[in-house]
């Protein structure tokens, strides 16, 4: 028999994308506010040529009884859907950078996307397009054109690339581009239609219902090639038929407006999952306001330094109101929580005069999102509980880092490592976040031959300390300019010190 | 099980055999040294009455189970040797229970004749463990060991009993002495065909000068349960010779964990490799890098940090292995030999180009293994939990000083599982009290458990580097 835990992961485990074959995870909170989404009206390009058209708003089907309206599947409907939405989703065809055997490797996949505006701007998953260095985008017309990565982020599995206008213009392609809709007030029942381009074929729609707007994983973690995934959002799960190449593409209402990002699923078990649209939309934002010329956009997130577990069950234990608080389980050593003495088993009463109440797992990422949306540097005001005595502690915001350093490849001593984040090195109980760790290494090289291993943190190179990756690049050089044959390194596997000489060819 | 094949590879066997019989009744063995050549069977003869099978209980969480191996009677009083594979460090004292010697049917039709002992303990320092007799009942036989030097091309002997679904018969065969190889142990490679694990080796003069070790492919175990018969399908191909064993036998155990176990206070140590000892000017030299210095310890005492090279022990160079990785257990094994208070010097490589330099520790006793540490088993939840050990606390990076239990064993479909309890957890509170050892945890949680017994417990518990809250909620 499979235990609850062993089918979660087993739920939780699969990508659709052809890209990436890890697991990452996501979440959403029906409770959060619509936003009120701001709907794309003109679709002139600055040069003054169409490229797209925007359909009248149309009434919706209204159904009454629930209180909630939504669309269904009519004839008229879904004919709204392949109208609109159809033509502006896209095939993505894209090459990423990956560090495979001590060396920068491409990895091609292929996964789907939503033209969402009319600068050319396609949503997409970060398993289908982050780190991507080539794109290419299959349009509705058939026609393919080059895109680029504008910003990426793996804590969402989101992903923003654009078209080449250049080339559009030039060739004189058209497009068409859809609306966001809200995924508030999605009801469990309601049909929604997934489009996207399964195993690489054209695009396809299929469709189906909402089965829950809530799904939580909890309390397994995901992450996407080791980049932590699924912890600011809830999800949608649907019963709509979706498979791998499907990653990225929109899951839409009745009223065909995009509710949903689909990227992942059991094949065959209709049970698939989206990310909600509004979790994706800050996201966006972020990303198309951060993102500058050969800067990629990206999200920048507040930390604590603390993770919840729900109280449900345990208000006896805490003599605590029901629904009333966050339980605190996990507080992150040097964390800002830490340095204002928080305490594994206090719970959290408030975040900045706001209730944060975590009864179930389901409101976790909700409160989860709310600290991640705090301001860097900023003063957070807390209020809290421990045993039967109510605190306040002021905490700074400090930023959430990955604990996915950056990388590089070093040909000649054929390895590839990565930047120590501190919070690698809190998950790895490093004593400090110091020097570089091995990510992969070159059989038969010099790194593989003096029996380096990935996870190998370098700390020394021929006796000089390297604090980090630039550190780290600036002593190969130097080791490589002066066509040394022998270089020292004095790593730590596990908490032991170790040395290894690799021998080095002269080229 | 035994299958057809095996049934007839037994059959062969036992035609060389003869069934083993009670001390009482058995011939004295032949006189050590004695310049005869013996027979197989002159020497099953001699051989058979000193064959013991040693029984006890595993008494686990989840049920009992008879543990069997061969032994060899040692003294007159019942010395009992047998290889600490079948007594296994992951066992913990206390659940090893009822241990026997059991003789094997005499060949006269006579029944197994099963004798109260006491376990003595295990000899790290030749990986034999021991029990007596509690009462002076029989009149042993005992095995001499003889040191003599076994040579490539030698004819050896082993004796050995053959599993319980056999009756434990004696059976003996030959074999001859291929290689002598180097490492911490130092195995000797025969042209196979020996009796089973645990089995005495004997020259052509029918002196005792080895056994057969525990080895890849080989169960040490009389009751295995399955492949009853693999020794004698495929027979073991390693011995070692009886002096590897003499420390243990001269100085055996008196008590499970009374001979201190010396202890230098590094961890992690890597034999260098050939570059690396020519890159810091060691030639051809065998050197060992400290990977980490415990504070507190010997090695932290006397100055020593990690990365810092070991070429020398007490004036001689390290013994050389056959792969730079066995060089950290060579050297174990070299200070496992020694005593605690034992002055240890080392010489040492702390910089490349630097002269060695030596340093003298005084050895101290390495901490007690998780085996010894004091547990308790909560049945009515289904987990049990123990003391922290060094090896707990180093693993974990958790101070000396902080409480906690190790959760060694979670019932499976019991409230501890259901209530999302894992093995390795480490218990830092109970009911928000904290946790300091298992006999005050015992305390409160039995006493809570009493008073409230439809209440659920509240564990607080390390895992990872995560922590956890978790309700532990009984049958109601």
């Amino acid at each position: 028999m499979l235990s609850t835990t062993m089918i979660t992961r087993a739920i939780a485990g699969v990508l659709l994308g052809l890209i990436s074959s890890r697991a990452p995870g996501q979440t959403t909170q029906s409770q959060v506010k619509s936003q009120g989404e701001v709907p794309v009206t003109s679709v002139t390009l600055d040069d003054g040529s169409k490229s797209s058209t925007q359909p009248a708003q149309v009434e919706q089907t209204s159904i009454t009884g629930g209180g909630e309206l939504f669309p269904d599947a009519t004839p008229a409907n879904v004919l709204k859907v392949t109208e609109k939405v159809f033509p502006a989703v896209v095939r993505i065809d894209v090459t990423q950078e990956v560090y495979e055997n001590g060396k920068k490797a491409n990895r091609r996949g292929i996964g789907s996307g939503t033209i969402f505006d009319a600068q050319g701007h396609i949503l997409t998953n970060y398993h289908v397009a982050g780190r991507g260095v080539e794109f290419f985008v299959t349009l509705a017309n058939k026609e393919r054109v080059k895109a680029k990565l504008i910003g990426d982020d793996h804590w969402t599995d989101l992903a923003v690339i654009q078209l080449d206008m250049d080339e559009i213009k030039s060739k004189g392609v058209s497009f068409t581009y859809a609306d966001f809709g809200t995924s508030t007030g999605l009801v469990p029942g309601q049909d929604v239609i997934a489009i996207g381009t399964p195993f690489g074929l054209a695009r396809t729609l299929t469709l189906g219902v909402v089965s829950n707007t809530e799904r939580t994983f909890y309390p397994e973690k995901q992450d996407i090639d080791d980049y932590e995934t699924g912890e600011f959002s809830n999800w949608i799960q649907m019963d709509t038929p979706i498979a791998p190449g499907n990653s990225g593409g929109p899951l839409v209402d009745l009223n065909a407006k995009i509710v949903g990002v689909n990227t992942r699923g059991m094949r065959g078990q209709a049970l698939n999952f989206a990310i909600p649209i509004d979790a994706a939309k800050p996201v966006i934002d972020a990303i198309l306001e951060s993102a500058a010329d050969g800067k990629k956009g990206r999200v920048t997130r507040g930390y604590l330094g603390i993770d919840f577990r729900p109280l449900q069950d345990l208000e006896s234990f805490y003599s605590i109101d029901i629904n009333k608080g966050a339980l605190i389980s996990t507080v992150d050593k040097n964390s800002p929580a830490a340095a204002a003495g928080l305490k594994p088993q206090d719970i959290l009463l408030e975040l900045n005069g706001a209730p944060t109440n975590v009864r179930f797992p389901e409101e976790i990422s909700a409160v989860k999102q709310r600290i991640a949306s705090l301001a860097i540097g900023q003063d957070v005001s807390i209020k809290y509980r421990r045993g039967q005595e109510e605190k306040t502690a002021t905490l700074k915001v400090e930023k959430l880092e990955s604990k996915v350093g950056e990388e590089q490849e070093f040909k000649q001593w054929g390895l590839s490592v990565r930047d120590i984040t501190r919070a690698l090195a809190q998950e790895q109980r490093f004593d400090d976040d110091k020097g570089v760790i091995v990510t992969s290494v070159t059989p038969g090289f010099s790194a593989a031959l003096a029996e380096i291993e990935p996870g190998d943190v370098v700390r020394k190179i021929d006796g000089d300390e390297v604090l980090d990756l630039e550190a780290f690049a600036a002593a190969y050089d130097k080791a490589v300019k002066a066509g040394e044959t022998q270089v020292l390194l004095d790593i730590k596997r596990g908490r032991g010190v170790q040395s290894k000489v690799m021998k080095v060819e002269k080229k | 099980m035994i299958t057809t094949r095996n049934r007839i590879v037994l059959a062969l066997a036992v035609c060389a055999s003869i069934a083993g019989g009670c001390a009482i009744d058995a011939k004295p063995a032949a006189k050590p040294g004695a310049a005869v050549v013996v027979t197989p069977s002159s020497l099953l003869q001699q051989v058979r009455p000193s064959l013991v099978c040693v029984r006890y209980t595993f008494d686990s969480e989840m049920g009992r189970r008879e543990l069997e191996g061969a032994g060899m009677v040692l003294s007159e009083n019942g010395l009992i040797a047998f290889t600490s594979a079948i007594v296994p460090m992951a066992i913990p004292d206390e659940q090893m229970i009822n241990f026997k010697i059991v003789i094997p049917p005499g060949v006269e039709g006579a029944d197994e004749v099963e004798i109260d002992a006491t376990f003595l303990g295990r000899d790290d320092r030749a990986d034999i463990a021991f029990v007596k007799p509690k009462a002076d009942t029989c009149k042993w036989i005992a095995l001499k060991p003889a040191v003599q030097p076994i040579d490539v091309g030698d004819t050896i002997y082993s004796v050995g009993l053959l599993p319980k679904s056999s009756g434990y018969s004696a059976y003996a065969r030959q074999s001859t002495v291929s290689a002598k190889l180097r490492g911490p142990v130092k195995l000797i490679l025969t042209s196979g065909n020996l009796t089973a694990i645990g089995s005495p080796v004997f020259n052509k003069a029918g002196e005792f000068v080895g056994v057969v070790p525990e080895q890849e492919g080989q169960t040490p175990m009389l009751n295995p349960g399955e492949n009853e018969m693999a020794s004698l399908v495929n027979p073991p191909v390693f011995i070692i010779s009886v002096s590897e064993l003499m420390p243990a036998i001269q100085d055996p155990p008196t008590a499970p964990n009374s001979r201190k176990t010396p202890w230098m206070g590094v961890v992690q140590m890597t034999g260098l490799k050939k570059e690396v000892a020519e890159f810091y000017g060691l030639k051809g030299q065998p050197g060992v890098q400290i990977g980490d210095v415990i504070p507190g310890a010997a090695a932290d005492k006397a100055g020593l940090k990690g990365g810092e090279i070991i070429t020398m022990v007490n004036g001689q160079p390290l013994e050389r292995g056959d792969t730079p990785e066995e060089l950290p257990m060579i050297l174990g094994r070299l200070v496992a030999k020694m005593n605690v208070g034992d002055p240890l010097k080392l010489t040492v490589i702390t910089k490349r180009g630097e002269a060695p330099k030596d340093v003298t520790l005084n050895l101290l006793e390495r901490p007690a293994p998780a085996s010894t540490a004091a547990r308790f088993f909560a049945e009515d939840l289904g987990y049990t939990v123990r003391d922290m050990v060094f090896q707990d606390r180093y693993a974990r990076h958790i101070d000396d000083n902080a409480g906690g239990l190790v959760v060694t064993f979670v019932k499976p479909q019991g409230s501890a599982q259901a209530g999302g309890l894992q093995r390795n957890d480490v218990i830092t509170k109970i009911n928000q009290t904290d946790v300091t050892n298992v006999q005050p945890f015992k305390d409160v949680y039995e006493a809570f458990r009493k008073a409230t017994p439809k209440e659920s417990v509240v564990l607080e518990v390390l895992r990872g580097t995560d922590t956890q809250v978790l309700r532990i909620q009984p049958p109601q």
